[in-house]
């Protein structure tokens, strides 16, 4: 009989857990900065569709709806009147093998490479040497991209969060994540670019979304201590959303929808 | 009488040699003996049979597309001229369509709309779009060649990446989405573009300005330029001999990058990151912040890299390499190999 008891406030207490993911609505406000530059952005979160932008009015941002169903991604791009579909909701994260470089992980053979070009000298600067020894180079592994849990543990603007990390070579991204939201969908302002190693910063938001966690607080910074990223939430406002035209979470009027790009 | 047929059939072969070349100007096509181009002298016009095609003066639309292409095997020739839209605000009209048309040849003149930028806000009347392929997987063959774009709301020349297209020697200006797309791009350049500059599998002596995402996208990138404001300036698998600028993200990021300069404005990115960085120079500019870096490699052979306060080379490897931060980190490495820290 207690074990039944045991067993029916624990699925209870499961079910909240699931309905407070499910069900946040509301407004949360967080920032973003890039070296010098700071992105002030909005989560609007409806009961289907969210919706993220900047606030800055510096000059016009994109904004991204998303189907919180289905997944997908409209960019909004006020700057043109246009806006664009992207199914995938713009591959988050882990479209790409992990480990944030896309390209064949080995080096290599040396007698591969193309011959080293001296670098021409900026004024007073000493010239770059040439390799000397090529066959010194070991093979590099490509490492995998996880997102570990520290264990620890604090409460940020009133929310229990977990401590994360994200390594990758020569720098560690530390985040605070909580399940009590809703699982993360970051600002995609552009669409993943296509060719280059993928950063560690393009591929947090899909580890994040993967296991529903969203983020108060994330630093990213080299071994070396410099910080070259942070994310911070300011602000969580849980209200019921209002949006008597209906159009809070569609393309405004008159924007011409753009195809896809062929990426 | 002998002779007058020799220089007849003389004649015949020069001018059928040279039509071949699109040499021949269209006044000796109007004489009528060896013409087979056919003249458009107003817009809208549909091209609905093979052949060679030129324009006789300047065109204007005020909505709709200006000419569109319907068949396969055509060659259009601008001739010089300006096709132009009117339509006001610009949305959908276009100067060239291309619907589903293989082996098409666009060739020499100007697209010409008033779209300007206003801060980053792009608006005015004009174009859609410069030249579109209306479904972008099925043009084949198509060569885009000598022709100039500008004041577009949304594309310059966008063509298929997949299926042989090939745009050659041309500029575009001032677009609010799309620079140049097409398999091939080569000795062109795309100025004043709100979004890619130039987007292909192959890119040649490019220059592309991106404002917000990338100003050069592609599998390999040679001798290019690229500038974007929040995205990356050349964003390749190889890029060989490339420069790249960002404010805000990478300089350069490929895969393999050689020769290549990439500089980091905001201090956000880094000048170059890719997987392996041979023969690069990478700047990371901002004296104010300590993000970003010089160059962020996982191996990174031959390589120079200034950051004023951040790091100047992040790698996992470094070999023969440089590093020069006057208030940061010159060298943060996990193995080095003759790689030095360079003081003032």
């Amino acid at each position: 009989m207690k074990t039944s008891r045991l067993i029916q406030i624990v699925a209870a207490l499961a079910f909240c857990q699931f309905h407070s993911v499910r069900a946040f609505e509301g407004r949360i406000a967080a920032s973003l900065t890039r070296g010098g530059d700071v992105q002030p952005l909005l989560y609007t979160v409806g009961a289907n569709y969210l919706r993220v932008e900047q606030t800055r009015t510096d000059q016009p941002h994109p904004r991204d709806i998303v189907n919180l169903k289905t997944g997908e991604l409209t960019l909004v791009f006020p700057h043109n009147r246009s806006f664009m579909r992207l199914k995938n909701g713009g591959d988050s994260g882990n479209a790409r093998p992990p480990g944030g470089m896309s390209a064949p992980p080995l080096m290599a053979s040396p007698s591969a490479m193309p011959a080293p070009l001296p670098l021409p000298s900026p004024s007073g600067m000493p010239a770059v040497p040439l390799m000397s020894n090529p066959s010194a180079m070991p093979a590099l592994r490509m490492e995998s991209l996880r997102l570990q849990s520290t264990g620890e543990t604090t409460n940020l603007l009133g929310f229990a969060c977990v401590r994360y990390e994200i390594k990758q070579h020569g720098e560690t991204m530390e985040i605070w994540a909580t399940d009590q939201l809703l699982p993360f969908p970051p600002y995609v302002e552009v669409p993943p670019h296509r060719f280059g190693p993928r950063m560690l910063e393009e591929q947090w938001g899909g580890l994040l979304q993967a296991r529903k966690l969203f983020p108060l607080a994330a630093v990213l910074k080299f071994d070396n201590g410099a910080e070259r990223w942070r994310f911070a939430v300011r602000l969580v406002q849980p209200q019921k959303l209002t949006d008597a035209d209906g159009k809070l979470f569609l393309p405004p009027d008159g924007y011409n929808e753009i195809p896809p790009l062929p990426f | 009488m002998k002779n007058l047929m020799k220089q007849m059939t003389r004649c015949a072969a020069v001018g059928l040699w040279l039509t071949t070349l699109n040499l021949l100007p269209p006044a000796c096509f109007a004489q009528g003996q060896i013409d087979q181009r056919k003249p458009i002298s107003s817009a809208p016009f549909t091209i609905r049979a093979p052949g060679s095609y030129y324009l006789t003066t300047n065109l204007t639309i005020r909505a709709g597309t200006a000419i569109s292409v319907n068949t396969n095997n055509v060659t259009l020739d601008l001739n010089g001229f300006t096709i132009t839209s009117t339509e006001t605000p610009a949305a959908s009209s276009v100067g060239i369509l291309l619907n589903a048309a293989v082996n098409v040849t666009i060739l020499h003149g100007f697209i010409s709309g008033g779209v300007t930028n206003n801060g980053g806000t792009y608006g005015g009347s004009g174009f859609g779009c410069g030249i579109y392929s209306g479904n972008v997987s099925s043009p084949a063959n198509v060569r885009v060649s000598g022709v100039s774009v500008s004041g577009c709301l949304n594309e310059g020349i966008l063509l298929s990446e997949q299926n042989n297209s090939v745009v050659e020697s041309c500029t575009v200006n001032t677009v609010g989405y799309y620079g140049i797309s097409a398999t091939s791009v080569s000795d062109s350049t795309v100025q004043n573009c709100g979004y890619i500059g130039v987007a292909a599998i192959t890119a040649n002596n490019c220059q592309g300005y991106g404002l917000s995402a990338y100003g050069v996208v592609a599998r390999t990138a040679n001798n290019c330029y690229g500038y974007s404001s929040s995205g990356h300036g050349i964003d390749a698998d190889t890029a060989n001999n490339c420069s790249g600028y960002s404010s805000i993200g990478n300089g350069v990021i490929a895969t393999t990058a050689s020769n290549c300069f990439g500089d980091n404005g905001n201090g956000g990115g880094s000048g170059v990151s890719a997987t392996t960085a041979i023969n690069c120079v990478g700047y990371n500019e901002n004296s104010n912040v300590s993000g970003g870096c010089g160059i962020y490699a996982r191996i990174a052979t031959s390589c120079y890299s200034f950051s004023y306060n951040a790091t100047a080379i992040n790698a996992t490897l470094a070999i023969g390499c440089i590093g020069f931060s006057p208030a940061g980190t010159p060298l943060n490495v996990v193995q080095n190999v003759n790689s030095i820290v360079s003081g003032y």
